[in-house]
């Protein structure tokens, strides 16, 4: 009795069928967008402009949670049961490899876009081996910001260098619950992000051919990194919590007006400027610090679109990707959300300025901007990086031993890149 | 009812749970014993290959696999200890509580009843070093001067195992619960009368009915700490030492791709589960005769 | 004497369970109904200061929720029916019929339980997409019933044992069939064991994450934990917002289980011997 009950009920339920299907008798296409949920709106809304100016083509648009672990868990669900349930993804820099090399991304057909109107960084996050396989979407990269207010009372320029840096902090330190330099340490990829900019900023790198070639002196500038972060630490100009912070924990800490330098994404900016914030107006941005003579080279972060391989409308779907990348979104996506335009001639576009008058600022600022090491298992290196600095940081591991480990495994793992 | 009749009508009961467990479960399972055996890449799977027992030696050469091993225990052993415990002591209270039971009960199931996401995001939240309840407490109660790195390397374990113990009791509460009241209740009036103070009866009657339950509660309890993943990937993220093997099989398996030899870490962690299962039956020595 | 003693005791240990239990839902609650900055506040306010609305207006704003409320409702139920269905009759069979191979079948349903789903989503999700059930019911209430089941089979397996054994025997005395006595008399009596195993493997079910992700693509198929999810940020974390969305999805669970609640404390009188 009850079996039988059951059976019906789930029998009803088999027919109440939530599924879209690809196209149907009438020619029309359907095409499903797959992105981080915006919580500004702005992209249903161009996505409804789309369809409007499009009939026989409709877009959907398959929301995920903003977590970059949890869209790439699914697309890789999806992707490797070659699964033509997306055709257009939205895809972190950092998997371009990865995707491209599985075969489950299209290359861009030469003339879609015009490479010279985007930015130079997230364009060849874009790429591996030199073809295209996605358009940059929207960008990021790490930024100091700094409490202007504080600097000018004390008659401080913004610090360059390591140096100034410290003895900017030094100076400023008459409060106890006021820390110097807040970052991300925490075990998770942002971790990758800050190291790699300390790393830069004392003129090391991590290339795959310097890795190979010149490995005595990347394992050194590596410690020497490494050993930059933990002395912030352990001399107390960054506090021990800072392992534990990711960009919220970090930004918090510095709109509370607790600590006079941040390193975060732009997004913090409006953060700064926005509903609680302590800091409003008395904010700056400037490059981080650096080693004398070296750039300071910021971390590439971002989103960029791509079409899957398993779509069944490519051609609709490039369609479509030349459009969500086009000026007019990219446009209204930094008004409403302000995502940071990947094309140059929106940051000076009259209208995202008036919304966003610190995109010069940060423009600037990303002139200097580097990728991430870009292989088919960065997901693997990324973890080589994270799991030594983070030892490194803690303690629980000697800087010199981290470092070994550390160059040792990146050396298998992206060794044999070109 | 004759022997035979018993056993056709054991078999009608059984067959549907058998054949739906085999058509569902036989695939990704038997799956899983294979690909354990190839060292198939989901992004490259036309290179994928028969490699024999070349992943089962990867496993025993692999340090970051004991390593998660030796945490995974610490926090099985810890945890459910503590559960166990508390779960026990609670569903005691409940019993013996004459009023608001109901309600005893109901608030008691609310940790168990939240997403384990978000548990796990809240007690983020409240072990925060800055904003977080527990050291705002603690520092207006005068307990501590400098704030408590609650997620940091010291503490992280002692965290993951505080929450997973605020969460997760209730579950063990509750099958005690259901334990305590399948013992009659003239059982203790007996002992009543035979004078029998509140320990002795406890020693006597209570724990020896409840040990089966015990078992189930143990049993299941100890199968599932083993396998956290939820909880320790968004406390920490696997840092500190509380990388459990759930973690490393779901980064090997989602992060690499690697399929191959991510079947092997899940056959192994099988294995190990199931053998643990297997002595804590025997040690309980759980009759179901 | 030592019972009064007894009595004191109980009573913290009552109110300590309670304070323990409550104090970090407590903190949710408080959060939903302050405003988004109230977190930063140094020292911290231990309570709404002051109290607003605008979180749980956010919720509803977001169209899908209340459905995604919906798809979780009926996954979760029809996860606990289908378990239920499968496995009490299992159950009765493993503990009141002499069957040959009775470790062994539970010793397989055990291992079907340790089975680490992470390594089966794979497979499963290929299955469901073939069969064209990605988006509906039917492709999260069968792997939530593979998972649940054999918690429910172990835990009625043991409920079952503790009738006593002529329970059966006098219900075919008094002139009943096999299937009669099963339902009349054992289903009953073991309504602690059979509400217990619903409560659990619904609250399993509402709160599974992986699985729900996977098989649902569309935002009115999405279940709960997923819906959660989405509430956050590329980095931010809207606390306020996502503690309402979490009171209203407890809500329900709350409820039920305040529901069941009665039947087991009704459930089971002294005198079984009866």
């Amino acid at each position: 009795m009850r079996a039988r009950t059951t059976l019906l009920i789930v029998a009803m339920a088999l027919v109440v069928a939530l599924g879209g299907c690809g196209s149907d008798e009438s020619g029309e296409v359907t095409l499903v967008f797959a992105a981080g949920s915006d919580p500004s709106g702005a992209t249903e809304a161009l996505i409804e402009e789309y369809n409007s100016a499009h009939p026989g083509v409709t877009v959907e648009f398959q929301a995920m949670p903003a977590s970059t672990d949890t869209q790439h868990d699914s697309y890789v669900t999806y992707l490797s049961a070659r699964q033509s349930n997306v055709d257009i993804y939205s895809l972190d820099v950092i998997w371009t490899a990865e995707f491209a090399t599985a075969g489950w991304i299209r290359e861009v057909p030469e003339g879609l876009i015009d490479r010279e109107d985007f930015l130079e960084g997230p364009l060849v996050s874009a790429s591996y081996d030199d073809v295209l396989y996605a358009i940059p979407w929207f960008t990021d990269a790490g930024v100091l910001y700094y409490r202007r207010d504080l600097l000018e009372e004390a008659g401080l320029d913004v610090p360059e260098t390591w140096d100034e840096f410290r003895t900017a902090c030094d100076a400023l330190a008459s409060d106890p619950d006021v820390d110097g330099y807040v970052w991300q340490g925490a075990r998770y990829e942002g971790l990758v992000c800050n190291f790699l900019e300390f790393l830069w900023s004392i003129g090391g790198s991590i290339e795959p051919d310097r890795l190979r070639d010149e490995t005595p002196s990347v394992r050194n500038e590596v410690a020497a990194a490494l050993a930059l972060m933990k002395s912030l630490v352990d001399e107390g100009y960054s506090p021990q919590s800072v392992l534990t912070y990711k960009e919220e924990d970090a930004r918090r800490v510095f709109t509370e007006g607790q600590s006079i330098f941040l390193r975060n994404w732009p997004y913090a900016w409006s953060m700064a400027q926005g509903e609680g914030s302590k800091v409003t107006d008395v904010v700056g941005i400037a490059r981080l610090p650096h080693a004398p003579g070296e750039t300071p080279y910021s971390t590439i972060g971002g989103w960029n679109v791509a079409v899957s391989t398993f779509s069944k409308h490519p051609e609709e779907a490039f369609e479509f990707l030349a459009f969500i990348a086009g000026e007019r979104s990219l446009e209204l996506r930094a008004i409403e959300g302000g995502y940071l335009p990947t094309r140059k001639a929106t940051y000076a576009d009259p209208d995202v300025l008036k919304a966003n008058p610190h995109f010069e600022r940060f423009f600037e600022v990303f002139r200097y901007t580097r990728n991430r090491p870009r292989s088919p298992e960065y997901s693997l290196a990324s973890d080589i990086i994270q799991e030594n600095a983070h030892r490194a940081l803690s303690g629980s591991m000697p800087v010199e031993d981290a470092a070994d480990q550390m160059v040792e495994r990146l050396l298998d793992t992206l060794g044999d890149q070109r | 009812m004759i022997r035979g009749q018993q056993r056709r009508l054991a078999l009608w009961l059984l067959l549907p749970s058998l054949v739906f467990v085999t058509v569902l479960g036989a695939f990704p399972i038997l799956s899983q014993f294979v690909l354990s055996f190839t060292d198939l890449n989901l992004r490259f799977p036309a290179d994928r290959g028969f490699v024999g027992g070349a992943n089962y030696a990867r496993l025993v050469t692999d340090a970051v696999f004991w390593q998660d091993l030796g945490n995974t225990l610490l926090f099985t052993v810890v945890s459910v200890g503590l559960e166990l415990l508390l779960g026990l002591g609670a569903a005691l209270l409940i019993n013996r509580a004459v009023r608001g039971r109901t309600a005893l009960t109901s608030t008691l199931m609310m940790p168990w009843a939240l997403p384990t996401v978000v548990a796990a995001t809240m007690w983020s939240l409240i072990l925060n070093d800055r904003i977080g309840l527990v050291n705002s407490l603690l520092s207006r109660l005068g307990l501590i001067s400098e704030r408590v790195l609650w997620l940091g390397p010291k503490l992280a374990m002692t965290s993951v195992i505080l929450a997973d113990v605020w969460k997760t009791t209730p579950f063990v509460a509750i099958i005690l619960l259901a334990g305590l009241k399948s013992i009659p209740r003239h059982y203790y009036e007996a002992a009543e009368l035979d004078g029998a103070n509140r320990w002795e009866t406890f020693r006597a009657i209570t724990l020896p009915l409840l040990k089966p339950f015990i078992a189930v509660a143990l049993l299941f309890r100890a199968m599932d700490a083993f396998r956290i993943f939820d909880l320790v990937w968004v406390l920490t993220g696997g840092a500190s030492g509380t990388e459990t093997l759930s973690v490393y099989i779901y980064k090997v398996l989602f992060r690499y791709s690697e399929m191959g030899y991510g079947s092997t870490l899940t056959i192994a962690l099988f294995v190990i589960v199931f053998l643990m299962s297997l002595g804590l039956i025997r040690s309980m020595r759980v009759q179901a005769e | 004497m030592a019972h009064r003693g007894a009595t004191i005791w109980s009573w913290f240990g009552r109110m300590l369970l309670v304070v323990l239990a409550l104090v970090p839902i407590y903190w949710i609650v408080n959060v939903s109904f302050s405003g988004p900055q109230a977190l930063y506040k140094v020292p911290l306010d231990y309570y709404p200061n002051p109290p607003v609305l605008e979180n749980y207006r956010e919720v509803f704003d977001v169209n899908q929720f209340p459905g995604n409320v919906g798809n979780s409702f009926i996954v979760a139920t029809l996860t606990t029916l289908l378990t239920l269905a499968l496995g009490a009759p299992a159950a009765y069979a493993l503990a009141r019929l002499r069957v040959r191979g009775r470790n062994l079948i539970l010793a397989v349903f055990l291992g079907l339980a340790i089975f680490p789903a992470i390594g089966m989503m794979g497979p499963l999700y290929v299955a469901m997409a073939r069969l064209g059930l990605i988006n509906t019911i039917p492709a999260l209430v069968l792997p939530y019933t593979l998972f649940t089941l054999p918690l429910a089979i172990w835990i009625l397996t043991h409920f079952f044992s503790t009738l006593p054994a002529s329970l059966e025997d006098a219900a075919l005395v008094d002139g009943c069939t096999p299937p009669q006595a099963f339902l009349r008399i054992i289903l009953p009596l073991s309504a602690p064991g059979l509400f217990t195993s619903a409560i659990l493997i619904f609250i399993w079910a509402w709160n599974e994450f992986l699985f729900a992700l996977i098989m649902t693509t569309t935002p009115e198929s999405r279940t709960v934990p997923v819906a959660l999810a989405l509430f956050a940020g590329l980095h931010e974390l809207p606390w306020a917002t996502i503690a309402a969305a979490t009171v209203i999805t407890v809500v329900p669970v709350v409820v039920l289980v305040v529901f069941f609640q009665r039947q087991i404390v009704e459930g089971l009188t002294s005198g079984v011997e009866r």
